[in-house]
Protein backbone atom coordinates (compact mmCIF):
# COMPACT_ATOMS: atom_id res chain seq x y z
CA UNK A 1 0.00 0.00 0.00
CA UNK A 2 1.34 3.36 -0.84
CA UNK A 3 0.79 6.49 1.43
CA UNK A 4 1.34 9.93 0.33
CA UNK A 5 0.34 13.18 2.18
CA UNK A 6 -1.69 15.94 0.20
CA UNK A 7 -3.68 18.60 1.32
CA UNK A 8 -7.33 18.86 0.07
CA UNK A 9 -9.66 21.27 0.16
CA UNK A 10 -7.56 23.50 3.09
CA UNK A 11 -7.66 19.79 5.38
CA UNK A 12 -4.60 17.89 6.00
CA UNK A 13 -5.17 14.63 3.60
CA UNK A 14 -3.31 10.91 3.60
CA UNK A 15 -4.10 9.43 0.41
CA UNK A 16 -4.27 5.72 0.55
CA UNK A 17 -3.64 3.06 -2.98
CA UNK A 18 -3.30 -0.56 -3.12
CA UNK A 19 -4.25 -2.91 -0.22
CA UNK A 20 -5.12 -2.56 3.50
CA UNK A 21 -4.43 -5.59 5.12
CA UNK A 22 -3.04 -7.34 8.04
CA UNK A 23 0.59 -7.26 6.09
CA UNK A 24 0.93 -3.31 6.23
CA UNK A 25 -2.03 -2.55 8.90
CA UNK A 26 0.57 -2.20 11.54
CA UNK A 27 2.91 0.09 8.95
CA UNK A 28 -0.24 2.36 8.06
CA UNK A 29 -1.02 2.69 12.09
CA UNK A 30 1.93 4.15 12.73
CA UNK A 31 1.58 6.27 9.96
CA UNK A 32 -1.33 7.63 11.11
CA UNK A 33 -0.11 7.53 15.02
CA UNK A 34 2.14 10.22 14.03
CA UNK A 35 -0.38 12.37 12.57
CA UNK A 36 -3.10 12.51 14.92
CA UNK A 37 -0.49 12.58 17.48
CA UNK A 38 -0.33 16.37 15.93
CA UNK A 39 -3.50 16.62 16.98
CA UNK A 40 -5.07 18.03 13.88
CA UNK A 41 -8.98 19.43 13.74
CA UNK A 42 -9.32 18.02 10.60
CA UNK A 43 -7.86 14.80 9.10
CA UNK A 44 -8.88 13.70 5.52
CA UNK A 45 -8.45 9.81 4.15
CA UNK A 46 -8.90 9.96 0.47
CA UNK A 47 -9.42 6.59 -0.05
CA UNK A 48 -10.44 6.91 -4.00
CA UNK A 49 -7.32 4.84 -4.65
CA UNK A 50 -8.02 1.78 -1.81
CA UNK A 51 -8.35 -1.26 -3.23
CA UNK A 52 -9.34 -3.44 -0.47
CA UNK A 53 -9.53 -3.20 3.15
CA UNK A 54 -9.76 -5.68 6.05
CA UNK A 55 -10.96 -5.68 9.50
CA UNK A 56 -7.64 -5.34 10.79
CA UNK A 57 -7.36 -2.03 9.01
CA UNK A 58 -10.72 -1.33 9.24
CA UNK A 59 -9.62 -1.35 13.13
CA UNK A 60 -7.59 1.37 12.67
CA UNK A 61 -9.54 3.57 11.06
CA UNK A 62 -11.70 3.21 13.94
CA UNK A 63 -9.08 3.84 16.34
CA UNK A 64 -8.06 7.11 15.08
CA UNK A 65 -11.06 8.16 14.91
CA UNK A 66 -11.49 7.67 18.60
CA UNK A 67 -8.56 9.09 18.94
CA UNK A 68 -9.29 12.19 17.13
CA UNK A 69 -12.41 12.40 18.74
CA UNK A 70 -11.30 12.40 22.46
CA UNK A 71 -9.07 15.26 21.28
CA UNK A 72 -11.72 17.45 19.86
CA UNK A 73 -11.02 16.49 16.20
CA UNK A 74 -12.64 14.89 13.56
CA UNK A 75 -11.42 12.22 10.95
CA UNK A 76 -12.98 11.83 7.56
CA UNK A 77 -13.25 9.22 4.81
CA UNK A 78 -13.19 10.57 1.45
CA UNK A 79 -14.53 9.10 -1.87
CA UNK A 80 -14.86 5.68 -0.45
CA UNK A 81 -15.29 3.16 -3.13
CA UNK A 82 -19.16 1.31 -3.71
CA UNK A 83 -17.30 -1.71 -2.59
CA UNK A 84 -16.28 -0.95 0.86
CA UNK A 85 -19.02 2.12 0.95
CA UNK A 86 -21.07 -1.09 1.14
CA UNK A 87 -18.96 -2.54 3.49
CA UNK A 88 -18.94 -0.10 6.10
CA UNK A 89 -22.79 0.27 5.28
CA UNK A 90 -23.65 -3.22 6.27
CA UNK A 91 -21.57 -3.70 9.22
CA UNK A 92 -23.55 -0.41 10.50
CA UNK A 93 -20.20 1.46 11.02
CA UNK A 94 -21.08 4.04 7.86
CA UNK A 95 -23.27 5.80 10.68
CA UNK A 96 -19.99 6.66 13.34
CA UNK A 97 -17.53 7.92 10.66
CA UNK A 98 -18.35 11.13 8.56
CA UNK A 99 -17.54 10.66 5.04
CA UNK A 100 -17.81 12.47 1.78
CA UNK A 101 -17.94 11.65 -1.80
CA UNK A 102 -15.77 14.16 -3.09
CA UNK A 103 -13.55 17.24 -2.01
CA UNK A 104 -16.77 19.10 -2.57
CA UNK A 105 -18.41 17.45 -0.25
CA UNK A 106 -15.80 18.30 2.63
CA UNK A 107 -17.03 21.43 3.94
CA UNK A 108 -20.44 20.01 3.88
CA UNK A 109 -19.95 16.95 6.17
CA UNK A 110 -17.69 18.92 8.10
CA UNK A 111 -20.30 21.68 8.83
CA UNK A 112 -17.96 24.52 8.37
CA UNK A 113 -19.59 25.52 4.64
CA UNK B 1 -6.80 -14.02 -3.14
CA UNK B 2 -3.90 -12.15 -3.04
CA UNK B 3 -2.57 -8.44 -2.72
CA UNK B 4 -3.47 -6.13 -5.58
CA UNK B 5 -6.53 -8.38 -7.32
CA UNK B 6 -9.26 -6.42 -8.13
CA UNK B 7 -11.59 -8.78 -7.10
CA UNK B 8 -10.51 -9.44 -3.68
CA UNK B 9 -13.24 -9.87 -0.90
CA UNK B 10 -13.23 -10.37 2.89
CA UNK B 11 -14.06 -13.12 4.06
CA UNK B 12 -17.72 -14.27 6.31
CA UNK B 13 -14.58 -14.87 9.31
CA UNK B 14 -13.77 -10.60 8.66
CA UNK B 15 -16.92 -9.71 8.09
CA UNK B 16 -18.17 -11.05 11.44
CA UNK B 17 -14.95 -9.55 13.49
CA UNK B 18 -16.04 -6.29 11.57
CA UNK B 19 -19.70 -6.39 12.70
CA UNK B 20 -18.10 -7.01 16.62
CA UNK B 21 -15.90 -4.77 16.24
CA UNK B 22 -18.74 -1.75 15.30
CA UNK B 23 -20.83 -3.09 18.09
CA UNK B 24 -17.88 -2.81 20.94
CA UNK B 25 -17.68 1.01 19.36
CA UNK B 26 -22.06 1.41 19.48
CA UNK B 27 -21.21 0.77 23.44
CA UNK B 28 -18.17 2.83 23.65
CA UNK B 29 -15.68 -0.15 24.40
CA UNK B 30 -13.45 -0.65 21.70
CA UNK B 31 -10.02 -0.16 22.64
CA UNK B 32 -6.84 -1.16 20.42
CA UNK B 33 -6.10 -4.14 21.80
CA UNK B 34 -9.11 -5.49 20.13
CA UNK B 35 -7.23 -5.02 16.88
CA UNK B 36 -4.45 -6.69 18.06
CA UNK B 37 -6.65 -9.99 18.74
CA UNK B 38 -8.42 -9.55 15.16
CA UNK B 39 -5.03 -9.13 13.48
CA UNK B 40 -3.82 -12.61 15.79
CA UNK B 41 -6.44 -14.57 15.26
CA UNK B 42 -7.11 -13.92 11.33
CA UNK B 43 -3.20 -14.30 10.92
CA UNK B 44 -4.02 -17.91 12.59
CA UNK B 45 -7.15 -18.92 10.28
CA UNK B 46 -4.91 -17.48 7.09
CA UNK B 47 -2.71 -19.94 8.39
CA UNK B 48 -4.94 -22.71 8.79
CA UNK B 49 -6.06 -22.55 5.54
CA UNK B 50 -3.03 -22.13 3.72
CA UNK B 51 -2.01 -25.30 6.22
CA UNK B 52 -5.59 -27.49 4.44
CA UNK B 53 -4.52 -26.10 1.06
CA UNK B 54 -0.49 -27.55 1.77
CA UNK B 55 -2.19 -30.57 3.01
CA UNK B 56 -4.99 -31.48 0.07
CA UNK B 57 -1.97 -31.38 -2.19
CA UNK B 58 -0.18 -33.58 -0.61
CA UNK B 59 -3.03 -36.09 -0.55
CA UNK B 60 -1.95 -38.97 -2.78
CA UNK B 61 -5.06 -39.68 -4.70
CA UNK B 62 -5.46 -42.88 -7.20
CA UNK B 63 -6.68 -41.20 -10.67
CA UNK B 64 -8.15 -44.62 -11.80
CA UNK B 65 -10.65 -45.34 -8.67
CA UNK B 66 -10.55 -42.15 -6.65
CA UNK B 67 -9.10 -43.87 -3.30
CA UNK B 68 -6.51 -43.03 -1.75
CA UNK B 69 -2.95 -44.22 -2.44
CA UNK B 70 -1.06 -45.97 -0.03
CA UNK B 71 0.86 -44.25 2.70
CA UNK B 72 2.71 -45.68 6.06
CA UNK B 73 1.27 -43.17 8.40
CA UNK B 74 -2.62 -43.46 8.33
CA UNK B 75 -2.23 -45.56 11.41
CA UNK B 76 -0.22 -43.00 13.27
CA UNK B 77 -3.20 -40.25 11.97
CA UNK B 78 -5.66 -42.37 13.63
CA UNK B 79 -3.67 -42.88 16.76
CA UNK B 80 -2.37 -39.20 16.86
CA UNK B 81 -6.41 -38.09 16.50
CA UNK B 82 -7.57 -40.74 19.18
CA UNK B 83 -4.51 -39.47 21.35
CA UNK B 84 -6.34 -35.87 21.27
CA UNK B 85 -9.45 -36.77 21.07
CA UNK B 86 -9.20 -38.60 24.69
CA UNK B 87 -6.87 -37.11 25.99
CA UNK B 88 -7.16 -36.99 29.86
CA UNK B 89 -9.28 -39.92 29.46
CA UNK B 90 -7.38 -43.66 29.93
CA UNK B 91 -8.75 -45.90 26.66
CA UNK B 92 -8.06 -50.05 27.55
CA UNK B 93 -9.25 -50.87 24.36
CA UNK B 94 -8.90 -49.48 21.15
CA UNK B 95 -9.32 -51.22 18.29
CA UNK B 96 -8.74 -50.91 14.80
CA UNK B 97 -9.10 -53.42 12.13
CA UNK B 98 -7.90 -54.03 8.48
CA UNK B 99 -9.18 -55.34 5.50
CA UNK B 100 -7.55 -56.62 2.43
CA UNK B 101 -9.28 -57.44 -0.59
CA UNK B 102 -8.41 -59.03 -3.49
CA UNK B 103 -10.18 -59.94 -6.97
CA UNK B 104 -9.87 -63.63 -7.50
CA UNK B 105 -8.14 -64.86 -10.50
CA UNK B 106 -7.94 -61.23 -11.69
CA UNK B 107 -4.94 -61.69 -14.15
CA UNK B 108 -7.11 -64.09 -16.00
CA UNK B 109 -9.80 -62.51 -16.21
CA UNK B 110 -7.81 -59.68 -17.82
CA UNK B 111 -6.26 -61.66 -20.03
CA UNK B 112 -9.64 -62.87 -21.39
CA UNK B 113 -11.92 -59.49 -21.37
CA UNK B 114 -9.01 -57.17 -21.46
CA UNK B 115 -8.17 -54.27 -19.41
CA UNK B 116 -10.36 -51.96 -20.29
CA UNK B 117 -13.21 -54.53 -18.50
CA UNK B 118 -10.77 -54.79 -16.25
CA UNK B 119 -10.61 -51.29 -14.86
CA UNK B 120 -14.05 -51.26 -14.88
CA UNK B 121 -14.22 -53.67 -12.45
CA UNK B 122 -11.70 -52.33 -10.35
CA UNK B 123 -13.50 -49.01 -10.22
CA UNK B 124 -16.98 -51.06 -9.62
CA UNK B 125 -15.54 -53.00 -6.56
CA UNK B 126 -13.38 -49.52 -5.18
CA UNK B 127 -17.19 -47.93 -5.22
CA UNK B 128 -18.97 -50.86 -3.38
CA UNK B 129 -15.79 -50.61 -0.61
CA UNK B 130 -15.81 -46.70 -0.57
CA UNK B 131 -20.05 -46.90 -0.28
CA UNK B 132 -19.72 -49.46 2.39
CA UNK B 133 -17.51 -47.44 4.69
CA UNK B 134 -17.41 -44.53 6.97
CA UNK B 135 -15.73 -41.32 6.23
CA UNK B 136 -13.22 -42.24 9.10
CA UNK B 137 -12.38 -44.80 7.38
CA UNK B 138 -9.34 -45.17 5.14
CA UNK B 139 -9.85 -46.92 1.90
CA UNK B 140 -7.02 -47.78 -0.36
CA UNK B 141 -6.05 -49.11 -3.40
CA UNK B 142 -2.68 -50.74 -2.40
CA UNK B 143 -1.88 -52.15 -5.71
CA UNK B 144 -3.02 -53.87 -8.90
CA UNK B 145 -6.25 -55.76 -7.65
CA UNK B 146 -6.06 -55.11 -4.09
CA UNK B 147 -7.81 -53.20 -2.18
CA UNK B 148 -7.14 -52.15 2.06
CA UNK B 149 -9.43 -50.88 4.52
CA UNK B 150 -8.34 -49.45 7.67
CA UNK B 151 -10.96 -49.16 10.21
CA UNK B 152 -10.26 -47.03 13.39
CA UNK B 153 -12.81 -47.74 16.41
CA UNK B 154 -13.74 -51.31 14.78
CA UNK B 155 -13.26 -54.29 16.67
CA UNK B 156 -12.87 -57.73 14.89
CA UNK B 157 -16.33 -58.62 14.55
CA UNK B 158 -17.23 -54.79 13.39
CA UNK B 159 -14.94 -55.82 10.83
CA UNK B 160 -16.41 -59.11 9.83
CA UNK B 161 -20.28 -57.54 9.41
CA UNK B 162 -18.63 -54.95 7.10
CA UNK B 163 -17.22 -57.68 5.05
CA UNK B 164 -20.05 -59.56 4.87
CA UNK B 165 -22.18 -56.42 3.82
CA UNK B 166 -19.44 -56.05 1.26
CA UNK B 167 -19.28 -59.51 0.10
CA UNK B 168 -23.42 -59.30 -0.21
CA UNK B 169 -23.01 -56.22 -2.60
CA UNK B 170 -19.95 -57.76 -4.52
CA UNK B 171 -22.11 -61.02 -5.49
CA UNK B 172 -24.81 -58.07 -6.74
CA UNK B 173 -22.35 -56.57 -8.52
CA UNK B 174 -22.63 -57.58 -12.71
CA UNK B 175 -20.77 -56.06 -16.01
CA UNK B 176 -22.35 -55.74 -18.85
CA UNK B 177 -19.83 -56.73 -21.92
CA UNK B 178 -21.38 -57.25 -25.50
CA UNK B 179 -24.69 -58.67 -24.47
CA UNK B 180 -22.82 -60.77 -22.05
CA UNK B 181 -23.03 -60.55 -17.78
CA UNK B 182 -19.53 -60.70 -16.07
CA UNK B 183 -19.42 -61.42 -12.73
CA UNK B 184 -16.21 -61.73 -10.60
CA UNK B 185 -15.69 -62.88 -6.81
CA UNK B 186 -12.89 -61.29 -4.70
CA UNK B 187 -11.22 -62.56 -1.19
CA UNK B 188 -10.33 -61.27 1.66
CA UNK B 189 -8.25 -61.08 4.70
CA UNK B 190 -8.97 -59.25 8.47
CA UNK B 191 -6.38 -58.38 11.13
CA UNK B 192 -7.28 -56.54 13.79
CA UNK B 193 -5.07 -54.90 16.90
CA UNK B 194 -6.07 -52.97 19.85
CA UNK B 195 -4.32 -50.58 21.84
CA UNK B 196 -4.22 -49.13 25.00
CA UNK B 197 -4.63 -45.36 25.18
CA UNK B 198 -3.08 -44.18 28.71
CA UNK B 199 -3.91 -40.63 29.69
CA UNK B 200 -1.12 -38.60 28.11
CA UNK B 201 -0.51 -40.88 25.09
CA UNK B 202 3.00 -40.29 23.18
CA UNK B 203 2.99 -41.72 19.81
CA UNK B 204 5.86 -43.52 18.76
CA UNK B 205 6.10 -43.30 14.87
CA UNK B 206 7.95 -46.06 14.37
CA UNK B 207 6.50 -48.58 16.65
CA UNK B 208 2.93 -47.75 14.80
CA UNK B 209 4.57 -48.14 11.41
CA UNK B 210 5.43 -51.69 12.57
CA UNK B 211 2.02 -52.32 13.94
CA UNK B 212 0.54 -51.32 10.61
CA UNK B 213 3.06 -53.61 8.99
CA UNK B 214 2.18 -56.53 11.19
CA UNK B 215 -1.99 -55.62 10.80
CA UNK B 216 -1.21 -56.47 6.98
CA UNK B 217 1.10 -59.26 7.26
CA UNK B 218 -1.50 -60.97 8.99
CA UNK B 219 -4.50 -59.35 6.98
CA UNK B 220 -2.20 -61.15 3.85
CA UNK B 221 -2.11 -64.57 5.71
CA UNK B 222 -5.74 -64.52 6.53
CA UNK B 223 -6.26 -63.48 2.63
CA UNK B 224 -4.05 -66.75 1.76
CA UNK B 225 -6.09 -68.48 4.01
CA UNK B 226 -9.54 -67.64 1.63
CA UNK B 227 -7.82 -68.05 -1.14
CA UNK B 228 -6.40 -71.35 -0.30
CA UNK B 229 -10.16 -72.31 0.70
CA UNK B 230 -11.33 -71.99 -2.21
CA UNK B 231 -12.22 -68.13 -2.65
CA UNK B 232 -14.82 -66.33 -2.63
CA UNK B 233 -14.94 -65.87 1.08
CA UNK B 234 -13.13 -63.80 4.06
CA UNK B 235 -11.32 -64.89 6.39
CA UNK B 236 -10.10 -63.52 9.86
CA UNK B 237 -6.54 -64.30 11.13
CA UNK B 238 -5.92 -66.49 13.67
CA UNK B 239 -2.69 -66.30 16.02
CA UNK B 240 -3.24 -69.68 16.22
CA UNK B 241 -2.68 -70.70 12.90
CA UNK B 242 0.60 -69.66 12.10
CA UNK B 243 2.30 -72.67 10.86
CA UNK B 244 -0.98 -73.02 8.70
CA UNK B 245 -0.23 -69.59 7.55
CA UNK B 246 3.86 -70.52 6.47
CA UNK B 247 2.50 -73.84 4.74
CA UNK B 248 -0.25 -71.68 2.71
CA UNK B 249 2.09 -69.20 1.68
CA UNK B 250 4.77 -71.84 0.72
CA UNK B 251 2.80 -73.54 -1.01
CA UNK B 252 1.12 -70.00 -3.41
CA UNK B 253 5.01 -69.60 -3.66
CA UNK B 254 5.34 -72.45 -5.76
Amino acid sequence: MEITRTVTEGFDTLCLKGDLDLNNAMKFKTLLDIEVKNAPKILVLDMSGLNYIDSTGIGILINAMKTLKAANGKLVLLAMPPSIHDLFGKTSLLKYFLAAPDPSHLKLVLGTD
Amino acid sequence: MAPGNKNRKLTEFQERHIRMMAVLLEYDVFDLRIVEFVREAELEYFSLLDKIKFLESKINIDEKTGLLKYRPDYLTNILKTVSRIYQGLRMNNFHVSFVRFDIDDFSRFNSRYGHDIGDQVLVALATIIKESSRPTDYVIRFGGEEIDALLPSTPREGAATYAGKIFGRIAQMTIPRDGETLKITVSAGISTMDYAVPENMIINEASVADSFSRLQTEADDALYDAKFQGKNRFCIYSADKKEEYLKIRKLYVK
